[in-house]
């Protein structure tokens, strides 16, 4: 089997491949295939996004105003959908990135002591 | 319903780009064509489950908005409670006849099945009288399909349809896939549009191809009418898409049909058999005329038919129920 399923793979929690995916575009557009690669890539292969899943979250991304989508060229000149952050979208961003911080905070103190007694 | 329409267009070339992105990565990386296309299938997941969640986000979208207008629109009644009054006895009298009208053509038109009109649409079988009889009902030779063609007025159309199945060969690999055998004017008379392509091509051997099958096995390439496709061996020219709703005419669609063929393609030896009843003959009723009218015509003839053909027809008499079958089966199936 591929190496993807021996590493050690890590389930999306609801919304956050929509912060993934808002972060990934505020580097600059891309299309469905690039932001799914970025994920991966800038996770190290940690995070295997399920690419069918993408779309839908790209669509709810589009709903909320958050992102746009465009016409384009692909690398390989073929016609794509490229979607770009709006300034809604930027705002958004720095929204999840605060709540994220205080998730991962909360969890990280609650996990440390654990560790730390040895009792794992 | 233009906006959903190319929405889905959108999305589905989308998807397309996207399998074949991967598709074009995992060949750089050593794999084979065939491969390459497996994995990056693999890797995506379930398209049809994708485009469902994506078209329900659609939806949440289309009741958002009007979730703020009817907000909008109870603020201003509860500023002026008669006129509220006033519109509420005019919608209630308006509501009556619509309802009414639409439980009718809820009869009518909005069968699961997607073709058009399909009330006009009734199976001709046979019946076996002999009382020690092995099968009760039987289908239609082709050659006696070509009769009934030839020669019943209370139909506007008849249709030949036989399931089968056909080996395709696809990027060096092969696959089964379900075929039907059908008469070249199939999706006309049943009044099934194709969603991209004219549809089976005159003088060269052509195949329809179902909309789940071109996504999941061809793509979804847009410029896939006119390539050539090799089922059974033979070459075929791809001459259309289906729309998606339409799976077949099958009360249940399993197994589920990708390729509709001309019944020539079938094999010349079981074309010209009386006895060989392997297919299901469809027919549209003329406007105007009624079930046991056409039954009244096609019990006729088919005494005709057992005058002239005693060797085979001798103790078959006619059946033509309605089609499609019992709506609870359908919807079971639709959704």
């Amino acid at each position: 089997m591929s190496d993807g399923e021996e590493k050690d793979r890590i389930e999306f929690l609801q919304g956050t491949l929509d912060m993934l995916v808002l972060r990934t575009l505020l580097l600059g557009p891309a299309h469905g295939h690039a932001i799914a690669h970025a994920i991966e890539r800038n996770s190290d292969d940690v995070l295997q996004v399920e690419q069918g899943s993408l779309y839908p979250a790209l669509h709810r991304l589009i709903r909320r105003g958050w992102i746009r989508a465009e016409a384009g060229l692909s690398e390989h000149n073929r016609q794509a959908k490229f979607y770009r952050l709006t300034a809604k979208g930027k705002k958004q961003l720095a929204v999840e990135n605060s709540k994220w911080e205080k998730f991962a905070g909360a969890i990280a103190r609650i996990m440390r002591p654990a560790e730390q007694e040895g009792d794992l | 319903m233009k906006w959903r329409r190319r929405m889905e267009e959108e999305l589905e070339r989308d998807i397309a780009e996207h399998i074949a992105m991967e598709t074009d990565d995992n060949i750089a990386r050593g794999m084979s064509p065939a491969e390459a296309r497996h994995a990056a299938l693999r890797k995506f997941g379930n398209v049809a489950i994708a485009m469902e969640d994506t078209r329900n986000v659609w939806a949440w979208a289309k009741l958002d908005t009007w979730y703020a207008d009817l907000r909008q629109a109870f603020r201003r009644l509860r500023r002026s409670p008669g006129t509220a009054a006033l519109a509420v006895l005019s919608l209630a009298l308006a509501f009556a006849p619509s309802v009414t009208v639409f439980s009718v053509m809820d009869r009518i038109f909005l069968t699961p099945i997607p073709v058009k009109a399909p009330a006009e649409i009734v199976e001709i079988l046979f019946r076996d009288t002999r009382p020690n009889a092995s099968q009760k009902y039987q289908s239609v030779s082709y050659p006696e399909f070509q009769d009934f063609r030839r020669s019943l007025q209370s139909f506007s159309g008849l249709v030949y349809e036989s399931r089968g199945g056909a080996v395709v060969a696809l990027n060096g690999r092969r696959a089964l896939a379900g075929a039907h055998f059908v008469s070249e004017d199939y999706f006309s008379v049943l009044g099934v549009p194709m969603r991209l392509g004219p549809g089976f091509l005159k003088g060269r051997p052509s195949v329809i191809v179902s909309h789940s099958f071109w996504m999941r096995e061809l793509a979804g390439r847009r410029d896939i009418v006119g390539q050539r496709l090799l089922v059974n061996g033979q070459n075929m020219t791809v001459g259309g898409v289906t729309p998606p709703e339409f799976l077949g005419t099958a009360g249940i669609p399993i197994p589920p049909t990708d390729l509709w063929m001309p019944v020539e393609t079938w094999g010349v030896s079981a074309l010209k058999r009386r006895d060989w009843r392997e297919g299901g003959a469809l027919a549209r009723l003329r406007p105007g005329v009624s079930l046991s009218q056409a039954s009244a015509e096609v019990d006729g003839y088919c005494r005709r038919l057992a005058q002239e053909w005693p060797d085979t027809n001798r103790y078959l008499e006619s059946y033509t129920p309605c089609r499609p079958p019992p709506r609870c089966i359908v919807w079971t199936r639709a959704r």
